[in-house]
C-alpha cells in the first residue's frame, strides 16, 4: 500500500482529529494570510508613496567654500532717491555645471528629472505683464524673468504639473532663440506662437544695457495648474504667468555671455526616495565634475516623515507575522506530537512489517498537507474578509497620520521659505485608495511558508518515533 | 540448508543478567516450531533477535546462510519475516482487506477467504471483528507479504480454547501448505503439541523438547 494511500485512509477515517487539525491550520492560516495581505498593501502603500512623492536633491555653488568663486566690484551706481553713489558687486562661480554635465546626471540610473535655470531678469520690448500684488523699485518695473533652460519639459515647474505646455511645443536643448510664455500673457499682449518677443541685453559687468537686442521665436504656451500660495504679495517679476522660458543659448546672450555660462544650481528628482544614497554617489562620480565648486542639499524629509507611520506599521505587522509564524509552528508540532505519542501502536505495527521510519514520517507528512491543502484555500476566503476589516483600518490610520504630517509640512515649508517657486502651491499626490485584500500571489506564499511551518511541526514531533528502535515501540505496544 | 540459523548467540538486557546464553538453532521452511518457556525466560527476546527487531550481544542470526545484519535488519524486517502478535495489532482506521494490503506481494482476498472471512466482514472495520477474526487478518497479512519466516508471539493467548486451536490449525497449514517456517512462541501446552519440533528454554539454553 502506497504511503499516500495510507495517508489518506488516515485523514478520512479518523474524522475527529482531522476537523481539529483542518480548523488549527484554518486558524494559523487565516492569521497568516491576513498579516501577510497587510505587509503586501503596507510595502505597495510605501512604493507608491515613494514614487509619487520621489526625493529631491539641489546641488549648487558653494559661495563659502568654493576656490572658484570670484567677487568683483562692478560700475558704480547713482541713486537719483537717495542721492549716493553705491559700490556694486558681482560674485560667480568660474566652474559651472554645462548641458552635458546634466545630460549625465539625467543618465543615472534612478534619476527621474534633472532641471537647472539661469535666472534673467530684464525687460521685454512692449511686452504688457500682470501687476504683482508688491510695489517693485521702480528700476524694474516692466521687467520679468526669462529663465534659461536646456529643456522645458524637464524644468520643475512642468514635471510637478504646476504648469502645463497647452499649445505648441517645449524648448529643447537643440533650440536657439526660443521662448514658451503663459497663455495668459500670450492672450494678454494678444501673441500667439511663431511671433517674435524682443529683449534688451543687459551688461552684468557694466551695470547697463548693452543696445543689443535679441529675438525669440514663441514656440509654446504654457497654463499654470496651481496658485500662488501667498497671493497678496507677490511682484511683478515673480507672478507666473509673466515668466518667459527661454533656451540657454538666448539666455546666455541676455547678460552678455561674460559670466554665466552654465548653471550655478541643478534640481535633481529621483524615482525612489530610498535610492538616494547610491543615486547621490553615483553622480557625485561623474566625470567632469569639479565638486569642489559644488555642494549637494538633499530634501528627503518629506517621504521620510510620509513614509514613518506606514513604516512603524510595516514592522508590527512584519513582527507579528514572525510570531504567527513561530507560535504556530510551535503548536502544530506540540499537537502533532501528542498525536505521534498516541501512535505509537499503529508505528510498531509499520516497523514489524518492515515499513522504514521516513516512510512512516512521510506518511504523517502528507496526512497534514491533506488537511492543510484545503485549510489554506479555505482560508483565502476568510483572511481576505478579515484583512479588509482590520488593515483598511490599519493603514487608513497611517495614511492619516501621514497626511497631517505632510500637510504640516508643506505649511511650515512655506511658512519659512519665501523663494518664489516655493510660494506657488504645488498639486499634492493623490491616494487612490487602499486596497487590502488576499491576493493569489498571497496564497502561493503562503503555501510555501506553510508546508515549511508542518515540515519542522512534523519533523519535530517525529523525533520521538526517529530515536526509538522497533523493539523498545514493541515493547511499549505490550 | 535451514532457513533461520541461530549461531551461539547470547544476549544480555543488563551486563553480567544474561537471558539467553550460547543458544543455536536451526529453524527450516515447511515446520512449525514452538518455544516453550516461563515467564521470562526469554522467550521473546529470541523471537525478537530472529525477526531482526533487536541484535545479540553474542552470536549471530543467519538467514539463508547469511548473517541478518548484512544487509540491515529492515531488509531482513521487510522480506524475509512476518510478525504475529498477541494482541493481532492490526491498523485500526484500515479494514481488513486494507490491513492486509499493507505490505501484500500477494492477492488479499484469497488469502482472507481461505482462512474464513467473507466479503463482507473484509471490508468493516477491523475493531468490529472478533478476537479470532482479527488474529486470522493478521495471519493473513504475514501469508500475504510472502514472507518465508513467520514469527507468532503468544498468537493465541487472547483467544478461547476453540478459537485457540483455530488459530493452531491455521498456523500449521500455513508452514504445510504454504511452506513458510512458522515459529511460534507460546506458554500453552496445547498450542506446543500441534508443533513439529518444540523447543525449550530455560535458564537462557535452548533445547529440543518431546511432547
Amino acid at each position: 500500500m502506497s504511503i499516500f494511500k495510507r495517508a489518506f485512509l488516515y485523514v478520512t477515517r479518523k474524522r475527529g482529529k482531522t476537523i481539529l487539525l483542518f480548523t488549527i491550520l484554518l486558524i494559523m492560516a487565516t492569521f497568516v494570510l491576513t498579516g501577510l495581505s497587510i505587509w503586501k498593501a503596507s510595502e505597495t502603500v510605501q512604493f507608491d508613496l515613494r514614487q509619487s512623492l520621489g526625493g529631491k536633491f539641489d546641488v549648487f555653488v558653494d559661495w563659502n567654500n568654493s576656490p572658484y568663486v570670484v567677487k568683483e566690484t562692478v560700475k558704480e551706481e547713482y541713486d537719483e532717491d537717495t542721492k549716493k553713489t553705491s559700490n556694486g558687486f558681482i560674485m560667480y562661480s568660474t566652474v559651472q555645471f554645462t548641458p552635458e554635465n546634466i545630460a549625465a546626471i539625467k543618465d543615472v540610473s534612478g534619476v527621474k528629472y534633472c532641471s537647472a535655470r539661469q535666472d534673467n531678469l530684464l525687460p521685454f520690448e512692449g511686452l504688457s505683464l500682470f501687476p504683482g500684488t508688491i510695489s517693485t523699485d521702480a528700476k524694474y518695473q516692466g521687467y520679468t524673468k526669462a529663465l534659461g533652460v536646456c529643456n522645458t519639459e524637464d524644468d520643475e515647474l512642468f514635471i510637478t504639473g504646476t504648469l502645463t505646455l497647452t499649445e505648441g511645443r517645449h524648448v529643447s536643448a537643440d533650440d536657439t532663440h526660443v521662448a514658451i510664455i503663459s497663455q495668459d500673457l500670450a492672450e494678454r499682449n494678444e501673441l500667439k506662437i511663431g511671433d517674435y518677443l524682443t529683449a534688451h541685453c543687459y551688461s552684468i559687468e557694466d551695470q547697463g544695457f548693452t543696445g543689443q537686442k535679441i529675438k525669440v521665436q514663441i514656440i509654446g504656451l504654457f497654463t499654470p495648474n496651481a496658485v500662488e500660495q501667498f497671493g497678496e504679495t507677490v511682484t511683478t517679476y515673480d507672478k507666473i504667468q509673466n515668466r518667459v522660458f527661454v533656451d540657454l543659448q538666448s539666455s546666455k546672450e541676455f547678460d552678455g555671455g561674460e559670466i554665466n555660462y552654465g548653471f550655478s544650481a541643478l534640481h535633481v528628482t529621483i524615482a525612489d526616495p530610498q535610492d538616494m544614497a547610491r543615486v547621490l554617489a553615483e553622480v557625485k562620480a561623474l566625470p567632469g565634475i569639479d565638486w569642489k565648486a559644488f555642494t549637494v542639499e538633499v530634501d528627503n524629509e518629506t517621504y521620510e516623515n510620509a513614509a514613518a507611520p506606514l513604516a512603524a506599521l510595516n514592522e508590527l505587522v512584519v513582527t507579528l507575522l514572525v510570531v504567527i509564524i513561530g507560535v504556530s509552528a510551535i503548536i502544530l508540532a506540540l499537537i502533532l506530537t501528542l498525536w505521534t505519542k498516541t501512535r505509537i501502536h499503529e508505528i510498531g505495527v509499520f516497523l514489524s512489517v518492515g515499513i522504514r521510519k521516513p516512510a512512516i514520517i512521510g506518511q504523517y507528512l502528507i496526512e497534514v498537507l491533506l488537511i492543510a491543502v484545503l485549510a489554506f484555500g479555505l482560508s483565502y476566503f476568510t483572511s481576505n474578509a478579515i484583512a479588509g476589516q482590520i488593515g483598511n483600518q490599519l493603514l487608513e490610520q497611517s495614511m492619516q497620520t501621514e497626511s497631517e504630517d505632510d500637510n504640516n509640512l508643506v505649511t511650515a515649508a512655506a511658512a519659512v521659505d519665501v523663494d518664489a517657486d516655493n510660494l506657488i502651491q504645488k498639486p499634492l499626490p493623490t491616494e487612490d485608495g487602499i486596497q487590502v485584500s488576499v491576493g493569489l500571489d498571497n496564497l502561493a506564499q503562503f503555501y510555501l511558508i506553510g508546508l515549511a511551518i508542518i515540515t519542522v511541526a512534523v519533523s519535530a514531533s517525529s523525533i520521538t518515533v526517529m530515536r526509538l528502535n522497533p523493539r523498545e515501540i514493541l515493547s511499549k505496544m505490550s | 540448508m535451514p532457513t533461520l540459523e541461530v549461531k551461539n548467540v547470547s544476549y544480555a538486557y543488563e551486563r553480567g543478567k544474561a537471558v539467553l546464553q550460547n543458544v543455536c538453532a536451526e529453524l527450516a521452511t515447511g515446520k512449525l516450531y514452538a518455544i516453550l518457556g516461563l515467564s521470562g525466560s526469554g522467550k521473546t527476546t529470541l523471537l525478537s533477535l530472529l525477526g531482526g527487531l533487536d541484535v545479540p550481544t553474542q552470536g549471530s542470526v543467519l538467514f539463508d546462510g547469511e548473517d541478518i545484519s548484512a544487509k540491515g535488519l529492515e531488509h531482513h524486517r521487510r522480506n524475509h519475516i512476518s510478525l504475529i502478535f498477541q494482541s493481532y495489532n492490526l491498523i485500526d482506521y484500515m479494514t481488513p482487506i486494507e490491513n492486509v494490503r499493507l505490505t501484500a506481494k500477494l492477492d488479499a482476498a484469497p488469502i482472507l477467504e481461505r482462512l474464513g472471512l467473507t466479503k463482507d466482514e473484509t471490508h468493516r472495520n477491523v475493531l468490529e471483528l472478533s478476537g479470532g477474526q482479527q488474529q486470522r487478518v493478521a495471519i493473513a497479512r504475514a501469508l500475504a507479504s510472502d514472507a518465508p519466516v513467520i514469527l507468532a508471539d503468544e498468537p493465541t493467548g487472547n483467544l478461547d480454547t476453540d478459537t485457540a486451536d483455530e488459530i493452531t490449525a491455521i498456523l500449521k497449514e500455513s508452514a504445510h501448505a504454504f511452506g513458510k517456517c512458522v515459529i511460534v512462541v507460546t506458554h500453552d501446552r496445547e498450542v506446543a503439541k500441534q508443533a513439529d519440533v518444540v523447543l525449550e528454554i530455560k535458564r537462557g539454553h535452548l533445547k529440543e523438547k518431546e511432547m
